[in-house]
């Protein structure tokens, strides 16, 4: 019989209800990572082992990926994010998933060939945007340093 | 036994079901670009100029597919378990000579 992490997280979160006081009381049931909770699915490691760093086009990661969640900077940067359970939190009567999200970043150069990728993770959400940020950043700098002086 | 189950991974699937319906009007080397935004509408996403075009697909209580608009969550798209995403790229000429299709967990 195959029992899902859905099952003991229903499980373990019974067992705490019966067993814990009416005080406030708060449990975190850490789990491995299951479930997707935003996004349309992981993208692992093995997924993007074929870019190719000033080959692969923006053509190919959009027919790998499908639509990106994020389209930035002239399209030089394009953002697909998702989130996935990493065990469950009770408090009180209530509970619920205990979140970790991914950011999978890739910057293309002007010919829209890659030019460099990062999947980041992160407990919350606002620390992965500040890295998106980070990156838009630094694409700007690049591309102002890389601009030829106008007479 | 216990057995995990894993966070499901994007997934690319054989455009092939779409061929057979809703984009059955596509023909490689053929069709061209002005013909699928007047048979679909307006992409959701539409990259390189005009060269990509992404489409997103929804099946109804009836099982039909409808076409749907891009949904935003903040900055990001956000998306409804079961969409189809077709992805065309048009060569030079402006005929449609690759697609490929990923589907939304």
């Amino acid at each position: 019989m195959r029992i899902h992490h859905s099952d003991i997280r229903g499980i373990l979160l019974f067992l705490a209800c019966l067993t814990l006081p009416s005080t406030p009381w708060r449990v975190i049931i850490p789990l491995p990572e299951h479930g997707l909770l935003a996004g349309r699915g992981k993208i692992e490691e093995s997924d993007i082992a074929f870019l190719k760093v000033g080959v692969t086009t923006r053509g190919e990661v959009l027919l790998r990926f499908g639509e990106p969640d994020g389209v930035l900077l002239d399209q030089r940067i394009l953002a697909y994010s998702w989130a996935v359970s990493v065990g469950v939190v009770a408090v009180g009567s209530g509970g619920g998933d205990i979140w970790k999200y991914y950011l999978f970043m890739v910057e293309f150069d002007e010919e829209g060939r890659l030019k460099r990728e990062e999947i980041n993770s992160n407990r919350t959400w606002q620390n992965l945007e500040a890295m998106l940020e980070e990156w838009i950043k630094q694409s700007e700098n690049e591309n102002i340093r890389g601009k030829p002086c106008k007479d | 036994m216990v057995a995990g189950c894993g966070t499901p991974r994007i997934t690319p699937v054989d455009p092939e079901i779409f061929l057979n319906s809703e984009l059955a009007f596509i023909k490689d080397g053929i069709t061209t670009r002005e013909e699928v935004c007047l048979k679909l509408g307006v992409p959701t996403a539409q990259l390189e100029g005009d060269r990509i075009l992404m489409f997103q697909f929804l099946a109804d209580q009836d099982g039909k597919w409808q076409l749907i608009s891009p949904k935003f969550g903040g900055v990001l798209r956000r998306w409804e378990g079961g969409t189809m995403s077709p992805g065309l790229v048009f060569g030079n000429g402006g005929v449609l000579p690759r697609l490929s299709m990923v589907i939304s967990k």
